[in-house]
């Protein structure tokens, strides 16, 4: 039997594995790095018809020896697929490319929502998306947890971070609130922390977090923003 | 090198995503086009379409709001149409309508921006307008003046092969067709994704900020960024909320309408399933298209050109 044809007859067991990565990553808690909650029942129904397709395939597959495809194609395309399937199931980290938004605040002032003190970062992020906040958020509570970045030189200043998924990880982007600390903090580049503190505006600086506290803290079970 | 294992983890990540997010969407139309071979059949099919541009616009823009499936999950079904024997236009209109018109995507664009009904409904207007113009330029070009145009290219199982078992029960070798026309098209998928992801770590999406200065590079820039992110259509209309105070209205209907027609994993798909020509000149259609409607909301709606707040 050629190599072609061996790549070929194993086909649907790479496929299969792919299938069997997504279910093991379904049954770990994980699908949530992937794709949005709200896809993930019409998600698992379409790998579910494919895992049955797959185990017809391997079971009716056994005459079959031969293949139209190239060797080149066929053996670019199992190393792929079967690279994508020994990938560990990680939190994407942010890139040049996911640092995208900046925020206009501009539009319809939003009143300041009852409750807001117990915000989270996701909660925030919507509230500051639906358009200018309301002076009267000067001043309020917030504690949120995220991942610290762009902490500058003297430490004074830094952005509190989570990727956003509306979709799948192909469209994660990165939403922030500025952080100042009123004095020189030990605070580390790309480390998950609870921060805690006071929101505050400033014409030059817009709305920051004026920090009160901070804590480091191991990376949260789920550390996406899902809007 | 820890950036370097972060650019690696983050690519196979992206890969994934949408690998596990744009599989099914085509695990269900690929069934959807067995299920139309087995279980409806070509008459039934036929019956339905007619010589009148009207009635064939009609039942392909019903057929794609019946189908909630986005535009991985149409191709499959278009060329079964093809295949067994609609017009071309007809099969044409399904492909432009189906993944604006279906419920799940008027519904989460509604959603996205609940303040303005004009995303929406402009959104599902250019898409239809697409539809009629293309579709028609299909009817009067292919299926009146008969010009020929290779139309589907030849998928593995339609080779002279004899892979199943006799003995399988017809309902195993029913499912076992659906694998063999997935496994066709699963590769150019993975190709997309990982077309996608590979320009998505490369292509600082800074250069969106030409909208501001240059609103019609604006719409090109939109059109661009929404084929290089491949998101399905059910959901664009999130992915380009955090853009909608930053782009005037034009840039963001051609974001909504190019996206769900061309992406990256979408053209590998027209690779498997239609012929060079074909895909060029419905391609062709579309940008044409989507630049000149969004153009027109850009230079000849007074008012409309302004930022655009959602």
């Amino acid at each position: 039997m050629s190599i072609k044809n061996v790549l070929h007859k194993i086909e649907p067991y790479i496929v299969l594995a792919l299938t069997l990565k997504f279910f093991w990553i379904v049954l770990s808690g994980d699908l949530d790095k992937f794709v949005h909650p709200r896809l993930h029942t019409l998600v698992i129904f379409g790998w579910t018809i494919l895992l049955t397709m797959i185990i017809c395939a391997v079971a009716l597959q056994r005459k079959n020896t031969h293949s139209h495809r190239s060797l080149f194609s066929s053996f670019a395309e199992k190393t792929a697929i079967s690279l994508l399937i020994l990938t560990p199931s990680s939190t994407m980290m942010p890139h040049a490319n996911t640092q995208m938004i900046t925020r206009t605040l501009d539009g319809q002032i939003q009143e300041v929502p009852q409750g807001a003190e117990s915000f989270s970062f996701g909660d925030w992020h919507a509230y500051f998306n639906l358009g200018q906040p309301s002076p009267a958020l000067a001043g309020t509570s917030v504690t949120v947890t995220g991942l610290v970045m762009n902490v500058s030189p003297d430490k004074k200043r830094a952005d509190v971070t989570r990727l956003v998924i509306t979709c799948c990880t192909a469209d994660a982007y990165l939403s922030f609130f500025p952080l100042y600390f009123p004095d020189k903090l030990e605070v580390l580049e790309r480390e998950w922390y609870e921060i805690k503190g006071v929101w505050d505006f400033t014409p030059t600086r817009g709305w920051f977090i004026s920090v009160t506290s901070l804590k480091e803290i191991s990376e949260p079970k789920n550390p996406y923003v899902y809007p | 090198m820890t950036d370097i294992y972060s650019y690696i983890f983050n690519f196979g990540n992206i890969v994934l995503g949408i690998l596990f997010a744009a599989l099914p969407f085509l695990v269900l139309g690929v069934s959807a086009s067995v299920i139309l071979q087995h279980f409806i059949g070509r008459e039934r099919v036929l019956r339905f379409y007619g010589q009148s541009f009207l009635q064939n616009y009609l039942v392909s823009t019903s057929a794609g709001f019946l189908f909630p499936v986005c535009e991985c999950g149409i191709v499959p079904i278009a060329r079964r149409l093809i295949a067994q024997g609609v017009p071309v236009s007809g099969a044409v209109m399904f492909l432009l309508s189906a993944p604006v018109l279906n419920p799940i995507t008027l519904g989460a664009t509604m959603a996205a921006f609940p303040a303005d009904n004009l995303v929406w409904i402009m959104r599902l207007c250019i898409s239809q307008l697409l539809t009629l113009g293309i579709g028609w330029i299909f009817q009067a070009w292919v299926d009146e003046k008969g010009t020929p145009l290779p139309l589907l290219n030849t998928l593995h199982h339609e080779y002279d092969c004899h892979h199943e078992s006799v003995l399988a029960p017809r309902f195993a070798k029913i499912l076992y067709q659906g694998y063999q026309e997935f496994i066709d098209v699963f590769r150019y998928v993975v190709y997309g994704a990982l077309l996608t992801a590979f320009l998505q770590m490369v292509i600082p999406r800074g250069f969106l900020s030409i909208v501001t200065d240059y609103p019609f590079l604006g719409i090109l820039a939109f059109m661009l960024l929404a084929g290089l992110l491949s998101v399905c259509s059910s959901v664009d209309a999130f992915v380009i909320l955090p853009f909608a105070n930053h782009a005037p209205l034009s840039a963001l209907l051609a974001f909504l309408n190019f996206g769900p027609l061309i992406d990256v994993k979408n053209i590998m798909l027209f690779k498997a399933y239609f012929s060079k020509k074909f895909t060029v000149w419905y391609f062709g259609a579309i940008i044409v298209g989507v630049l000149s409607l969004t153009s027109i909301i850009m230079l000849g709606w007074p008012g409309s050109d302004i930022q655009f707040k959602n």
